[in-house]
């Protein structure tokens, strides 16, 4: 099955306040079941990062416009929850949500299970880019631990959490027929 | 015709009562035949008798448990209710003990702890695996500041990192940014508690020569203006001294399961006026005491 992800909502009618509105509360429902609740799906000590995946989805279905202001919003929630000291993820959300954007229109003739892969991708790229910035900004990092334990287990885990979100998503909205994306 | 018919009946019933006349008057003795015949009579009436009987026993006693059964089935609705009412209500006062017992816990740290504390509860966990911390529901308005050290009855947990109004955030020892000053309780050797990246927590910088075995108990040091002296840190799991570095570190073991935190205590303060006491017992060191 051929995905066009951005014909998906393509029905529907967004007035600038609705989507002010539908992106708050997306954001908002997001944050607090990733600081309550992602810790339920964790393997050891690492979770699926739920606001990336959110990102990523927003970029894939909605644009990259959409998709960096959404980053920036969750990026700097998530570092004001977090016990970061940089505003990493501020820089690294919109980042992500603007590449996950920019991969929406090569996808869109390919199959359904890639979008789980490529939200897979993603959170590995983002990982590596924190993972930069740690090197960068301190010493005596194990690399080889940080990367088995936290970037490519998270990125795993978002790979998993990501193809339930999409296939629900897709079993919602069923997309209906093919279209070239212009947004 | 009718006439004859008339007469036809009344024969019978002449004869009707000549019959019963004789019986009445027909001597005890010679009444063998009948009793034979009425034995045979007995014996072939004894079957449909027993027969309508059992019907009539088994039918009576299928109706009875008929309306057993649904008297029964009712009972069992009834019961079924009933003890999932009483599991709710059991689960609810396991539920309520077993926060009365933590509670309880923390109340008695408080009593024995002679710096000021304010309780939070716990409602989030760290929302990127970067680092490892927890939300608290306690913020500026509490009197909490930056800085602030974090404890349980079990226990250290981390330090106040970020404060918000109502909320604030706090950096666990198991974080790998996070550094306490600690000492060895039996060998009263110092070193730094760090976190690690597989989330444990080690003791890092003891010093080489130091005798520090596995089962040693690491405790605060006091030197941080964070935690009293001698608050329970964990216990030590593992020994190693690595080829490049001249110290030794320990990999330790906490006390406090940190993935079930539901409440912490965040001490407000650690300095004291002159004279009184400075020690904050926790529940493991008054246990080990005997206390």
């Amino acid at each position: 099955m051929g995905v066009d992800p951005t014909r998906l909502f393509a029905g529907f009618r967004w007035s600038g306040a609705v989507m002010v509105l539908t992106y708050a509360s997306l954001i908002c429902v997001v944050a607090s079941l990733q600081v309550v609740g992602s810790h339920r799906l964790a393997i050891g000590n690492t979770a699926p990062d739920l606001m990336l995946l959110m990102v990523c989805l927003v970029g894939l279905w909605r644009g990259q416009a959409e998709a960096v202001v959404v980053g920036l919003l969750a990026g700097f929630l998530q570092d004001v929850l977090s016990g970061g000291t940089l505003w990493v993820n501020l820089a690294v959300k919109p980042l992500i949500g603007m590449i996950a954007g920019m991969l929406a229109r090569p996808i869109i003739s390919m199959p359904a299970w890639i979008l789980p892969l490529l939200l897979a991708g993603l959170s590995l790229l983002s990982g590596l880019i924190v993972l930069l910035l740690f090197l960068v900004t301190r010493e005596d990092v194990d690399v080889v631990q940080i990367v088995l334990r936290t970037v490519v287990l998270q990125s795993t885990l978002d790979g998993l959490v990501g193809a339930v979100v999409v296939f629900f998503i897709l079993y919602v909205f069923p997309p209906q027929g093919r279209r070239i994306w212009n947004p | 015709m009718r006439r004859s018919r008339s007469r036809t009946r009344r024969t019978w019933k002449i004869l009707l009562v000549l019959f019963l006349g004789g019986l009445l008057l027909f001597p005890w003795s010679a009444a063998e035949p009948l009793n034979v015949i009425s034995a045979s009579v007995a014996e072939i009436i004894r079957l449909p008798l027993t027969a309508i009987s059992l019907a009539d026993r088994t039918l009576t006693s299928g109706w009875a448990m008929v309306g057993g059964l649904i008297d029964l089935y009712g009972e069992n609705q009834q019961l079924q209710e009933e003890l999932l009412r009483l599991r709710v209500e059991r689960n609810s006062l396991k539920e309520m003990a077993a926060e009365a017992e933590r509670y309880r816990a923390v109340f008695e740290f408080q009593q024995h702890c002679p710096y000021p504390t304010v309780v939070a509860q716990v409602i989030g966990r760290n929302p990127t695996n970067w680092h490892r911390t927890l939300i608290i529901a306690k913020g500026r308005r509490d009197g909490v500041v930056e800085g602030l050290g974090v404890v349980t009855p079990l226990g250290v947990i981390g330090r106040v990192l970020k404060v918000h109004r109502t909320f604030s955030i706090v950096q666990l020892v198991l974080d790998r940014d996070n550094a306490i000053t600690a000492v060895v309780q039996r060998t009263r050797d110092e070193g730094i508690v760090q976190g690690t990246e597989d989330g444990r927590a080690t003791l890092k910088y003891i010093p080489p020569l130091s005798s520090i075995k596995a089962g040693d108990v690491v405790v605060t040091s006091g030197l941080d203006d964070r935690f009293p002296k001698g608050m329970l840190i964990g216990v030590v799991d593992q020994v190693e001294q690595k080829v490049a570095t001249p110290f030794k570190s320990a990999s330790l073991t906490s006390y406090a399961d940190f993935s079930r935190l539901e409440e912490v205590i965040v001490l407000l303060a650690i300095a004291l006026p002159e004279g009184q006491g400075a020690n904050c017992y926790t529940r493991v060191d008054r246990s080990e005491d005997g206390g």
